[in-house]
């Protein structure tokens, strides 16, 4: 079973996406910090990591290139309240770049392609 | 002390004359004074040689007739009691050589005779010389009130052709300065003009009938006369003012004798066909025109400077126009200067207040623009962050009710229906959150050359579903050369789309939505008509406001991104409504220009 890792500071939107992932197949776990987040990747391995930009403590762009220092090849879909960030260049190491809404079916849309193409490679 | 005196003199006289009253009356009689003794019945006694000249009556002629009778006495000014008693002065009207009478002033001194009868001394003044002095005095007198009449017209006048008028109705009018007609010329530096401006006076004696019975129906001021001024004769156009602009010649006419009159230091006349006084060339044009070979041209100075020329005759009487009239005309022509100078003034101020007025509203406007744009940027930081604020939590609220829709079996339809309704308000909260970012991230457009044709279709295109759902037929019209935009082709369409939107939510029942597509100078136009609702004046004023919206479903800021994204690129958006009727939405971008078009087309 697929892991996700959703590094996601509203608790409410946790348990949202933790309840939405599951019912499609995942096994999910979830950070609400960078910094927890980072640990989680290491501790967990998931094989793709969706995440908020907005984070306390530490940027999510800035968490993101981290993250993928440490493991190139991990899948990343950033979740954002923020359209403006889609054209920040550093958005576009990215393997996705999902507008928060309260309809899920884009964000999970873009989780099972990228899993299913990681899949197959 | 008087009595001494008088025998003083009479001792002296004595000296004189002693015994020799013959000698002395001889010496009186070859007077050129007249003068008479008369008896005690006022028979004449005595008739001096000036006496003979005046009446043209010798002595035998006169002696012993009764003096009052002998001059036909017309006494016009009773007499009056003069020095002492025995003389009295009164004048009188006379009957003289010619048989005219004269006005005459007779001083009578009693005189006692040897035989106790009393005789009378008379000594005739002739006053007409006096009396014309006094006359012309009079006639001075009355002309310098209606100077200052004229004057006070003048100063009140609040209109350039009120002043032109007054000076026209002074110089004519019977209780003014009586001239037949009068003609003003005024200097159009623009065009290089001296130019007959306005005129008045009957063109012919069967017009002066007209006119002057018009005129003359009494009492009348001369500010009335001005107030009843009709430029029109019996509604038409009186012939003199055709004269006064056959008068009209080039300022740098050198041959013109108007232009040389204005140029003049004084008052140039003409008499009988030659030009009397200044240095003015031949009159000969003039005459012609004017049809008479006498009248008087005062050049109209402000500050030193000619402005204009007062042209004037006696076309009509023909009566010979004296110095008085022309020393009356000219300080007409003074006042009428300083006039015309105030009335330069006044127009001048008009026209500063006009465009300060114009520069105040256009600043207003600006200052309008400033503050609903400040207003809007501010409004859009706020909604900025609030709207990232609501999203967290609707994604939450929206995301959990679809997620219980996804579980039917735990529901029943009233818990459905109620799950329903929240996933679509949050659908349309989203919405509104989503524009309020967009319109809070204004980006600079990138300019390229954009066919508005093709664009507008595209956008069509993309709304094809949404205007076959309420039965609008979309169509694009455009102008032959209409040019393309100078636009960023991305944020230009998404303005489209959100007043195409707007036209078609007008549209509820159907309709046509034509996008009509022009040049316009400098620019090109994209005017969106929908044969729909269409706006009060109250929703059409707050139309362009953020955040208004009529819709149930609005965010309000359809039109206002529309806007700004207009003005982003030099460019505006005006709408057009009548309730009832439809909408138009003019959308007005530059025109791209041909360096622009030729670096988009590859085969240049």
């Amino acid at each position: 079973m697929p892991k996700i890792l959703i590094i996601e500071d509203e608790k409410n939107l946790r348990i949202l996406y933790q309840q939405d992932f599951e019912r499609d197949g995942f096994e999910v776990v979830t950070a609400a910090t960078a910094a927890e987040g980072l640990a989680m990747v290491q501790d967990e391995a998931p094989d793709l990591v969706v995440m908020d930009i907005r984070l306390p403590g530490m940027d999510g762009l800035e968490a993101m290139s981290r993250l993928l220092d440490k493991n190139p090849k991990i899948p990343v879909v950033l979740n954002s309240a923020y359209s403006s960030y889609k054209d920040s260049f550093m958005s576009w190491s990215a393997d996705a770049y999902v507008v928060k809404s309260a309809d899920t079916g884009e964000l999970r849309a873009r989780v099972r392609e990228l899993i299913a193409s990681r899949a197959d490679s | 002390m008087g009595a001494i005196t008088h025998k003083d003199q009479r001792s002296k006289f004595d000296a004189f004359f002693p015994g020799r009253a013959d000698e002395f009356l001889r010496m009186l009689g070859a007077w050129s004074i007249p003068f008479a003794l008369l008896d005690a019945d006022d028979a004449v006694l005595f008739w001096n040689l000036g006496a003979v000249k005046f009446y043209g009556l010798g002595e035998e002629e006169a002696l012993g007739k009764k003096f009052a009778e002998l001059v036909a006495e017309e006494a016009t000014i009773p007499e009056a009691p003069l020095g002492g008693v025995r003389t009295r002065r009164y004048e009188a009207l006379h009957q003289s050589a010619d048989g005219i009478e004269l006005p005459v002033m007779v001083t009578r001194t009693d005189l006692p005779a040897s035989d106790g009868r009393e005789g009378a001394f008379v000594l005739i003044t002739d006053l007409t010389e006096s009396k014309s002095l006094e006359r012309r005095l009079a006639r001075r007198v009355a002309q310098l009130s209606i100077i200052r009449e004229i004057g006070e017209c003048l100063q009140s006048a609040m209109s350039p052709e009120r002043i032109l008028h007054t000076i026209l109705v002074g110089a004519t009018a019977s209780m003014g300065l009586r001239f037949n007609r009068a003609f003003l010329l005024l200097v159009d530096e623009r065009h290089g003009v001296l130019r007959g401006r306005d005129a008045i006076g009957p063109a012919d004696t069967e017009e002066a009938q007209r006119i002057w019975s018009r005129l003359s129906t009494g009492g009348k001021t001369l500010r009335d006369l001005v107030d009843d001024y009709e430029p029109l004769i019996d509604g038409e156009e009186p012939r003199v003012l055709e004269i006064a602009r056959l008068l009209s010649a080039k300022l740098d006419d050198e041959t013109s004798f108007v232009v040389a009159a204005l140029n003049a230091t004084a008052t140039t006349r003409v008499v009988d066909g030659h030009v009397v006084s200044g240095d003015a060339p031949s009159p000969y044009r003039i005459i012609g025109i004017l049809g008479i070979d006498a009248f008087v041209a005062v050049p109209l100075t402000t500050d030193g400077k000619p402005v204009g020329l007062l042209l004037a005759d006696n076309a009509i009487t023909r009566r010979a126009i004296t110095d008085e009239d022309v020393d009356i005309l000219e300080l007409l022509g003074l006042q009428a200067g300083q006039a015309l100078a105030r009335a330069h003034l006044t127009e001048e101020l008009a026209r500063q207040v006009a465009s300060l007025e114009a520069a105040t509203r256009e600043l207003r406007r600006n200052q309008e623009r400033v503050v609903r744009s400040e207003r809007l940027s501010a409004i859009g930081e706020m909604a900025a962050r609030v709207a990232h604020e609501i999203r967290n939590p609707l994604v939450a609220i929206g995301g959990f009710a679809r997620s219980l829709l996804l579980r039917p079996e735990e529901q029943d339809s009233a818990t459905r229906e109620a799950l329903e309704i929240i996933v679509n308000e949050v659908r349309r909260l989203e919405t509104i959150v989503k524009e309020v970012l967009e319109f809070s991230r204004p980006a600079p457009p990138k300019i390229g050359s954009v066919p508005l044709r093709r664009l507008a279709q595209e956008a069509l295109d993309l709304l094809a579903w949404e205007l076959d759902h309420v039965g609008v037929v979309g169509r694009v019209e455009e102008a032959p050369g209409t040019p393309e935009a100078a636009a960023d082709s991305d944020q230009i369409f998404h303005a489209v789309i959100n007043l195409l939107r707007n036209a078609v939510h007008a549209m509820p029942h159907g309709g046509e939505l034509l996008v009509r597509l022009r040049g316009v100078p400098y620019g090109v136009e994209m005017a969106i008509v929908d044969t729909g609702v269409g706006m009060s004046e109250d929703v059409l004023a707050r139309a362009q406001e953020a955040f208004y919206t009529t819709k149930p479903n609005g965010s309000g800021l359809g039109l206002t991104i529309a806007s700004l994204i207009a003005r982003d690129h030099n460019g505006e958006v005006r709408i057009e409504s009548r309730e009832g009727e439809g909408t138009t939405v003019t959308l007005r971008l530059p025109a791209a220009t041909e360096g622009e078009t030729d670096a988009q087309d590859p085969d240049h």
